[in-house]
C-alpha cells in the first residue's frame, strides 16, 4: 500500500550503493576547488512524510597535515563538509536527512554537528528527484596525495505517514 | 572512450556502474566494462583499482592444454570429461611407481608388474591423448635410504612400516637407468613426455629432507644426476621424447622457497663433469597449487614468479607446464558446485592467458579432490570450448579473486 508521497512498506530501501573507489588525486593545482566523486539520484517520490535518507560514506586519505575536507550535497544544499584531523587515513561518514512533517523540507544529522549548536536545514521538494553529491577538496594544493571514496550505501527508511 | 572532463567539480559523465575511478585535474577516468578490452594508460593509472588486466591478446588453447589425472582404471574410459594429456601420478594403488612396477630386483623387465599402466597407457593412447609419465618412487632394494619415512610412508606413532625409502634416489644409479629404459622401450609411441619425479622440494630445501612428508630427500645434485640419466636412458630408445623437469610445487606471488630451490636445482651439477640440469630438460613443470584458502588472486603473480625463475635459471625458452593444479585448501569436495566450478574456469583462463602451456587438473576422480559427477565437469566444457574457439579477446583478475573475460559478446565476470 502506498503512503503519501512515498514507497510502500515501511521496511528500509536500499537506493544506491558502491564500492569501487574513485581516487582523487592532487594536481598541485586545482586542489582547493570541490569535486564531485560521485553523485546519486533519489527518485522524485521516494521520500514520504518522516521518511529519512541515511547515507554511510566510507573513504580513505593520505594521512598528513594537509587539511582535507569530504563534503555531502543534498539537491545543490551543502548539509556536511567533515574536515580529516590531521595524520589520519580513514573516515567513515553517516549522515541522515529527514523531511520533518514535510515533503519539501528537511532537518539533518551528522556528525560534525551532532549535540552543537548550528542547526543543519534544507528545503529540496522530494517529491521531485534529488542529487546527492559526495564531493572533497584540500585546503591548499598539494603534492602527491589523495583522497578516495572507498564506498557509500544511500538508504531509504519511510516514515508513518 | 573512459575519460571524461571536469567542468565546475564534475565530470561530464558519471557511470552508475564502473570498477574504480580518478579525478586529476579536469580529468576524470572511470574504469568500465568496455575498458576489458583493452586497459589503456589512463585506466591502468587509476589508483587502488581492484582489476588487473593480464592480456589484451586473444586467448586460446588446443585440446592438448587441458590436462588431467584419472586415478581409478574403471574410470579412464569415462566420455564427459575432455582433456587432451593425461599424467600418471598417484594412480591407484600406486601402481605408476618404480616400487610397485619392479617390486624386486629382477632385472628382467618382462617379469615386472605393468598391468595397471598398460591399461592406463592403451586406453588413453587410443583416445588420441597425450601421456605423461613421471618416474618416482625408489623401490626399497633399490633406495639409498630405505628406512627413510615420505609423504607415503607411515607417521609416528604407526606401529606397521609401509612405503619406507621410496623418496630417495637410488643406490645405485644404474638402476635408475635400467627403469627409465624399460618404460621407454614398453611404451615406445604411446608415451612421449616422461616427468623426472614430483615435488621435490615439498619439505627439502635442495640439502636434503626437513620434515617426514616429503616427496624427494635427496640433494640438487643426485635429482640432477637422475635428470641426466633418465634423459639420455629415454632418448636412446626414442629420441622424439621430452623430458619435463621435477615440478616444483609451493609457488607463491611473491619470491620465496618455490624460487630458490628451482634455481637451485637447474644450475645442480649431473654428475658428468660439465652439465647441470638445465641442460637435460626440454619442458619446465610446475604444480600451481595456490595459497590458502585457494587465493585465486594470486596465480597470475605466481606464474610471473615461475617465469621470472625460468629467466634466472636460463631457461625461458622452454614452455611450462602445470603438471597439478585442484583446489586443496579447501578441497573440492567441501566447495559448492558454483565455487568449485569458478575454481576451475578462473584457473583455466589465467593460465592460459598467462601462457602455460598445459594444466593437469589433479584429479578427475579423487576421492576428496575430484570433480567426477559434478556440475563443474560441464562447466568445465564450456570455458575449454571458449578457449578453443579462441573467442576470448582479453582476461583480466580481480583482487578478490574473480576473473574477467572479453568476448565479442561483452563482459563477463566470473
Amino acid at each position: 500500500m502506498f503512503k503519501a508521497g512515498g514507497l510502500p512498506g515501511t521496511l528500509p530501501r536500499l537506493i544506491s550503493q558502491s564500492y569501487a573507489p574513485v581516487t582523487r588525486s592532487s594536481d598541485n593545482a586545482t586542489d582547493t576547488s570541490y569535486v564531485t566523486l560521485a553523485t546519486v539520484t533519489v527518485p522524485g517520490g521516494t521520500m514520504n512524510y518522516n521518511g529519512k535518507i541515511v547515507i554511510e560514506q566510507d573513504w580513505r586519505h593520505t594521512s598528513s597535515v594537509s587539511a582535507k575536507n569530504l563534503r555531502i550535497d543534498w539537491g545543490g544544499t551543502w548539509m556536511t563538509a567533515a574536515p580529516v584531523s590531521a595524520n589520519t587515513n580513514r573516515s567513515f561518514l553517516l549522515l541522515s536527512i529527514k523531511n520533518a512533517n514535510s515533503l519539501a523540507s528537511q532537518t539533518a544529522l551528522n556528525s560534525s554537528t551532532f549535540g552543537s549548536g548550528t542547526e543543519v536545514t534544507a528545503a529540496i521538494d522530494t517529491t521531485q528527484s534529488v542529487a546527492i553529491d559526495f564531493r572533497c577538496n584540500w585546503g591548499a594544493n598539494v603534492v602527491g596525495e589523495q583522497i578516495i571514496l572507498l564506498g557509500y550505501s544511500v538508504w531509504y527508511y519511510p516514515g508513518n505517514t | 572512450m573512459t575519460d571524461y572532463v571536469v567542468s565546475g567539480g564534475r565530470s561530464s559523465t558519471y557511470p552508475a556502474k564502473h570498477y574504480g575511478g580518478q579525478f586529476i585535474g579536469n580529468r576524470a577516468t572511470f574504469c568500465l566494462d568496455q575498458d576489458f578490452l583493452t586497459f589503456d594508460a589512463n585506466v591502468q593509472a587509476i589508483p587502488n583499482l581492484q582489476v588487473s588486466q593480464l592480456t589484451s591478446l586473444p586467448v586460446t588453447a588446443n585440446d592438448k592444454f587441458f590436462g588431467m589425472h584419472v586415478k581409478y582404471r574403471i574410470n579412464d574410459s569415462q566420455s564427459g570429461c575432455s582433456f587432451g594429456t593425461v599424467r600418471s601420478h598417484d594412480m591407484e594403488n600406486g601402481k605408476g611407481r618404480w616400487q610397485f612396477i619392479q617390486p624386486t630386483n629382477d632385472p628382467n623387465p618382462a617379469n615386472w608388474d605393468w598391468a595397471d599402466l598398460d591399461s592406463w597407457a592403451n586406453t588413453h593412447y587410443a583416445a588420441g591423448r597425450d601421456l605423461v609419465f613421471t618416474l618416482f618412487g625408489t623401490p626399497a632394494w633399490a633406495s639409498a635410504r630405505p628406512t627413510e619415512r615420505n609423504a607415503y610412508s607411515d607417521q609416528d606413532p604407526e606401529v606397521i612400516q609401509y612405503n619406507r625409502g621410496i623418496t630417495s634416489e637410488p643406490l645405485d644409479m644404474t638402476k635408475w637407468d635400467a627403469f627409465c629404459a624399460a618404460v621407454a622401450t614398453r611404451y615406445l609411441g604411446k608415451i612421449k613426455y616422461y616427468e623426472v619425479w614430483n615435488e621435490p622440494n615439498y619439505q627439502n630445501d635442495g640439502t636434503g629432507a626437513t620434515g617426514t612428508y616429503n616427496f624427494f630427500s635427496g640433494t640438487y645434485a643426485k635429482l640432477a644426476e637422475m635428470v641426466r640419466r633418465a634423459n639420455q636412458a629415454i632418448k636412446a630408445i626414442d629420441p622424439t621424447a621430452k623430458i619435463i623437469c621435477p615440478a616444483t610445487t609451493v609457488w607463491a606471488a611473491t619470491a620465496g622457497s618455490a624460487d630458490t630451490y628451482f634455481t637451485g636445482m637447474m644450475s645442480a651439477p649431473t654428475s658428468d663433469g660439465s652439465t647441470t640440469m638445465k641442460d637435460w630438460i626440454d619442458i619446465v613443470g610446475v604444480h600451481l597449487y595456490l595459497p590458502t584458502p585457494n587465493r585465486m588472486q594470486d596465480l597470475f603473480a605466481m606464474i610471473d614468479r615461475v617465469n621470472a625463475s625460468k629467466t634466472a635459471a636460463g631457461v625461458s625458452a622452454l614452455p611450462t607446464w602445470d603438471t597439478e593444479s585442484a583446489p586443496i585448501n579447501p578441497e573440492a569436495s567441501t566447495l559448492t558446485d558454483l565455487h568449485l566450478s569458478q575454481f576451475i574456469a578462473r584457473s583455466m583462463i589465467i593460465q592460459a592467458a598467462k601462457g602455460i602451456a598445459r594444466t593437469f587438473y589433479f584429479q578427475y576422480d579423487g576421492p576428496d579432490i575430484g570433480i567426477k559427477g559434478r556440475p563443474a565437469v560441464s562447466y568445465r566444457e564450456r570455458i575449454a570450448s571458449l578457449l578453443l574457439g579462441g573467442s576470448i579477446q582479453s582476461v583480466s583478475s580481480f583482487s578478490d579473486g574473480r576473473v574477467g573475460y572479453y568476448t565479442s559478446s561483452g563482459l563477463t565476470i566470473i
